[in-house]
């Protein structure tokens, strides 16, 4: 049959156009639905909504960005407009192609990249983060040019640790169309087909995504661990290309180092690694981790993995707003009256969700109350014209109030006058400014007494943890984790008496932290007291297994430790009151010989081991002691 | 690379896009290339294999040729065996050696058998057979020895056949590669609908049944008579292998005869509905058909055909088979396999005057003039008695051929006699049912021989649906030319519907391997 080659072309374009139809249909059915607001996985995917030219900053990064940063906040305060565009361990070579999207669409005036990944090893080898940067930005070049540059390494890896995953191509090709990766689902609910379009829903976050839990102040988190790394390759390839599409495009570009509580944090090292990577490439670097260059007050704005809390992130933009407006003289973008509501309501919705969520973040209403040693502490959200309080009380959750004091001052009071087991009512009132007269909501908490001589002691390898019981609490919860962990996980809650001997799962030679808090239940919400830390190694008892002389020699012999650095040999000779140090060996040894000992004499042994680890010297129990007569 | 991946549909696409554009004397070569890389991208090694067996077939049917009248023709015919035993022998090495081996140990009692480990050429058995019946036919001076040697190459190498087939004579390629073949509409619709039909058989319903298919056959190898499956999963695992091996096979086929078509070649088609048989006899000249047709050409009837008195004949049978079942794989359930067509072919032919009673009530007959089974059946008559006869001999032939796949899925035979011990000592078919059912009913999560049975298992089964009816249609008529000629709404709904069908329902991607085609082993 004579094809005619013109209807050919359009009957395969209309072929082509249903095609496309139908595979963006069965794309949205299958993609898992991700809602930015309730979920850390999507936060890009509203960038698209932003009408066109209205976004001053761009904030880039990981996690460390998009939980720090509120761009609604910064509006509320300095009127300058902005979106996180950021995701979960968001890379470098990510970020720029975010870049590159973005201006496509706006007309940009600063760009902050966050520092965390210029040293954070990549993974892009895990298929869940690239899904989190790549499944919710439309096709495009750079989404095909991000695809194939994530696929390469993805399928490189994958293929070390798993025959049937799919090779780079089929990879790449479940990136660009991602039906062909979730087309296995077998989960589909009936929300997959309502919700069609909630992953790219407009996000009244701009991209941030707040903590509403926080942590009370718990005393020592983490360890200053000074790493220091080095900048990654990705880094060392993409940062300089974002900055030279900065410049190209006139757009100022700042690097920080946004507040964290982690041993990232604390790592001055990897600051000053960052910030002489700024300034060979000329960029401005700020780094606000605390407490030099902020007012944040330690522990208060913390949240699991060390990253700000919904109050933190409160400050922390304020803080960057003002650096943006007033050191980098950043001016907002004129809106239209329509993107202006848009931002407002923006900002209501971001003080509705938090008051919803139990951490208010209004001026004047009570944003935390918790335990601490001896009292509970009442904080609220200070306002900017009131520098006194006064502060409420009764006891339960019915009663009459009565004033506590009317001179509180700051954004805190600690209740001393508490009875353990008693729970009691607060409400704030400012004295002064705009809201002077208004009471804050009502906060009720149940005072419970910190565990007192909370230790932890070596029992021969196994941690025993004491500590002296609280009045009328039946459970403890005991959490632990070692130095690199993020969190403390729970061990037990149902801890009871005065001691506990944690033997599971523990490796010698390893400091562990444990903290405890008393656990009162009441209406079915439990209350823990403040807990406090402690750190321990288990280290097992050595245990010298013979010892024997010949050659005018002593030789002794102990069974193998785990993960020990040194062991020091003591010996006394008959003639001797006192043990002495005569050798130290490295900790894998298991045999001595000693050599300087007189025939016909005898003379005893015992060990020791040490193991240094994150600034804890650990010292063993004595091992037993031995004896032996010297012969030739 | 196999031809469900998307290097493959690359691979082809990029190929069919070039073809047409470039100039006639240019599309040779780059279906040569072509071919090459789609080898090479299972072995860079391996590629040369087939270019040492390309470059010493190329040359020995030269000879032939050339010898054909020096001696009476024997030192034509000595080039012919040389050849021939060189192609047979580098497939019994590389294919059987350790087969052999092992055969060998157990007659002489050795407790351990010379083991080698070999990477077998892809489609060794399909290459060997096409090299070996190029070299009869030359011998024979039914095609003259081709001395173009690239297109001598590309024959041999052409990527939609190296596989697995079909195996094409040399008669019936080569002049096509000398046509110009000009982009035609209907040849693409027509061979791209193949295509997706294809890949729906083997991505959607092939593979899933696979799944249920390993999950019983696994445990059979391993636990023996201990495994948990009785009779009645056996019975259930090996119907699904029944479509399985269809839809692996059939899908390939229709695969590679559909690239080819849209490029303007003709593949001789390799299945025919072969379940709709009303015989074993028929079965086997609808299954497979250009293997069966090289079996026949260049060992059945130079064994003797049905030339001769009926023992010789049932002899040349069984051997036919036999050989048959060896070359679809190295162990004792394959040959079984072929052997126990074997005897259902002489069972039938004993039974010839009854089956000749059945035929009569519509079907014509003609016989080839050398074998007796490759007779051409005419649709029975649409009467209520000829149905129900229909469907009865459908039955049955589908139950034999369905039991002789135990063999051949099990491979080995202490396998295939655990299989056939649960089914007729062991069937438990109303504890089957119970425990089916209970996992039918436990919704999300639930799984029945591996398959989970809110999504798998239902597509598994429509799948099935979807294949009897479309053979159904299909025996009757040219479907894909119908479709090809016809409606285009109807056409496009049919490929929309298969293109989906295989995205969604197909089996890639995480988890899974490309499934590989179960004859690419062979």
């Amino acid at each position: 049959m004579k094809t005619n080659v013109f209807k050919l072309i359009i009957r395969s374009i209309a072929f082509l156009l249903i095609f496309c139809l139908l595979l963006t249909l069965a794309t949205l059915v299958f993609l898992p639905k991700r809602n930015c607001e309730d979920s850390e996985s999507a936060q890009v995917a509203g960038f698209y909504k932003e009408p066109d030219n209205t976004l001053d900053v761009l904030f880039l990064g990981s996690c460390n960005m998009y939980s720090s940063v509120s761009p609604v906040l910064i509006y509320e305060q300095y009127g300058i407009t902005g979106y996180a565009m950021c995701c979960p361990d968001e890379e470098m070579s990510t970020s720029y192609y975010y870049l590159r999207e973005a201006l496509k669409h706006q007309d940009l005036k600063m760009v902050v990249v966050e520092s965390l990944f210029l040293t954070e090893t990549n993974t892009s080898r895990r298929e869940h983060f690239n899904r989190y940067a790549l499944d919710y930005i439309p096709l495009s070049l750079n989404k095909i040019a991000l695809a194939w540059n994530i696929s390469v390494r993805e399928s490189a890896f994958m293929k070390k640790y798993d025959a049937t995953a799919p090779d780079q191509l089929l990879t790449f090709a479940g990136y660009l169309f991602p039906l062909l990766r979730f087309h296995s689902r077998n989960d589909l609910s009936t929300e997959d087909l309502t919700d069609l379009f909630i992953s790219g829903q407009y996000n009244f976050y701009k991209g941030g995504f707040p903590q509403y839990n926080y942590t009370s102040n718990d005393g020592l988190f983490w360890d200053k661990i000074f790493n220091g790394s080095r900048i990654n390759d990705m880094a060392a390839q993409y940062v300089p290309m974002i900055k030279e599409l900065c410049d190209e495009k006139g757009i100022p570009m700042i690097i920080i180092k946004s507040p964290n509580y982690s041993r990232w944090g604390y790592d001055d090292k990897q600051t000053k690694i960052v910030r002489d990577f700024a300034e060979s490439l000329g960029v401005p670097f700020v780094d606000f981790h605390l407490p030099e260059n902020n007012n944040f007050r330690e522990w208060d704005y913390g949240y699991q993995t060390g990253r700000l809390n919904v109050f933190g992130v409160k400050k922390f933009s304020e803080t960057l707003g003002r650096i943006l407006s007033e050191d980098y003289g950043l001016q907002p973008t004129a809106l239209s009256e329509k993107d202006k509501a848009a931002w407002d309501a923006c900002v209501e919705k971001y003080y509705q969700v938090a008051e919803e969520k139990g951490c208010s973040i209004t001026d004047g209403r009570i944003a935390q109350i918790c335990n601490r040693d001896g009292a509970i502490r009442v904080r609220w959200n200070a306002c900017d014209d009131c520098s006194t309080y006064s502060i409420y009380r009764c006891k339960g959750k019915d009663g009459t109030y009565k004033k506590l004091t009317d001179k509180a001052e700051g954004d805190y009071y600690l209740d001393e006058d508490v009875v353990n087991g008693q729970g009691y009512s607060y409400y704030v009132v400012p004295n002064e400014g705009a809201l002077a007269g208004q009471k804050s909501q009502t906060a009720y908490y149940v005072y419970v007494d910190m565990p007192k001589d909370f230790q932890v002691e070596n029992r021969n390898g196994k941690m025993r943890l004491s500590w002296e019981k609280v009045e009328g609490v039946k459970y403890y919860r005991i959490q632990r984790r070692r130095p690199n962990d993020f969190n403390f996980d729970t061990y037990t809650n149902k801890a009871t008496g005065s001691y506990y001997v944690n033997d599971s799962n523990i490796k010698q030679g390893t400091v562990y932290y444990y903290r405890i808090a008393a656990k009162y239940e009441e209406d079915g919400v439990t209350y823990y007291s403040m807990t406090s830390v402690v750190r321990g190694m288990p280290q097992k008892t050595p245990v010298i297994s013979s010892v024997s002389s010949s050659d005018s020699k002593a030789v002794i012999n102990w069974t193998a430790l785990e993960n020990q650095d040194e062991i020091q040999i003591f010996r006394r000779s008959e003639n001797e009151d006192s043990f002495k140090l005569i050798a130290t060996v490295k900790g894998d040894k298991t045999r001595y010989t000693d050599k300087k000992v007189e025939v016909g004499v005898q003379y005893f042994y015992k060990i020791v081991s040490l193991r240094s680890a994150y600034g804890y010297d650990g010292v063993s129990d004595e091992s037993n002691t031995v004896g032996v007569k010297v012969v030739k | 690379m196999s031809f469900n991946t998307l290097d493959f549909m690359l691979l082809l696409a990029g190929t069919l896009i070039l073809y047409f554009l470039l100039p006639q004397k240019l599309r040779n070569p780059l279906l040569l290339v072509a071919s090459y890389v789609f080898y090479a991208a299972y072995s860079l090694g391996l590629t040369l294999f087939l270019v040492i067996m390309t470059l010493i077939t190329y040359v020995l049917a030269l000879e032939i040729d050339r010898c054909r009248e020096v001696k009476g023709g024997k030192v034509s015919k000595a080039w012919m065996i040389v050849g021939v035993v060189i192609s047979l022998g580098t497939l019994a090495f590389y294919k059987y050696f350790n087969f052999l081996s092992d055969a060998l140990a157990g007659l002489s009692g050795a407790k351990k058998a010379t083991h080698l480990s070999l990477l077998v050429p892809l489609g060794i058995s399909f290459v060997v057979f096409t090299l070996v019946s190029y070299l009869v036919d030359v011998y024979r001076g039914k095609i003259p020895a081709e001395r173009n040697i690239l297109k001598y190459a590309l024959f041999v190498s052409f990527f939609p056949k190296v596989v697995q087939g079909p195996i094409e004579k040399a008669g019936d390629i080569l002049p096509q590669f000398d046509e110009k073949h000009s982009f035609d509409i209907l040849r693409f619709r027509r061979g791209m609908l193949m295509v997706l039909y294809g890949l729906f058989m083997k991505m959607v319903v092939a593979d899933t049944a696979s799944v249920a298919v390993d999950t019983v056959y696994n445990s059979l190898a391993t636990y023996g008579m201990g495994s948990s499956y009785h009779g009645a999963a056996t019975l259930a695992a090996t119907l699904l292998f029944t479509f399985q091996i269809y839809c692996d096979f059939a899908g390939y086929s229709l695969v590679a005869i559909g690239s080819a078509y849209v490029m303007g070649f003709n593949f001789k088609q390799n299945f025919r509905q072969p379940y709709l048989s009303l015989s074993v006899a028929e079965f086997w000249r609808r299954w497979h058909i250009s293997l069966n047709r090289w079996l026949i050409d260049y060992l059945y009837i130079p064994l003797g055909g049905s030339r001769c008195k009926k023992s010789r004949k049932y002899y040349n049978t069984m051997v036919t088979f036999g050989l048959s079942g060896l070359w679809h794989g190295a162990d004792w359930g394959y040959i079984v396999w072929g052997l126990l067509n074997g005897l259902y072919i002489v069972i039938e032919s004993e039974l010839k005057l009854l089956k000749e009673k059945i035929r009569s009530l519509g079907k014509k007959e003609e016989a080839h003039h050398d074998d007796p089974r490759w007779t051409v059946a005419e649709p029975t008559p649409s009467v209520i008695g000829p149905a129900i006869s229909s469907f009865f001999h459908r039955a049955i032939t589908f139950i034999l051929i369905m039991f002789s796949w135990i063999f051949f899925r099990a491979q080995k035979l202490s396998v295939a006699m655990v299989a056939l011990r649960k089914i007729f000592t062991d069937l438990q078919l109303k504890g089957f049912i119970t425990w089916a059912g209970s996992k039918l009913a436990g919704g999300v999560g639930s799984t029945l021989l591996g398959l989970d049975v809110v999504y798998r298992l239902p597509i598994l089964l429509a799948g099935i649906l979807v294949i009897v009816i479309v053979d159904r249609l299909a025996e009757k008529r040219d479907l894909a030319g119908s479709l090809a000629e016809g409606s285009r709404v109807l056409r496009w709904i049919i490929a929309y519907a298969l293109i989906f069908a295989i995205m969604i329902f197909g089996v890639y991607g995480y988890g899974y391997s490309a499934g590989a085609f179960i004859y690419a082993g062979f």
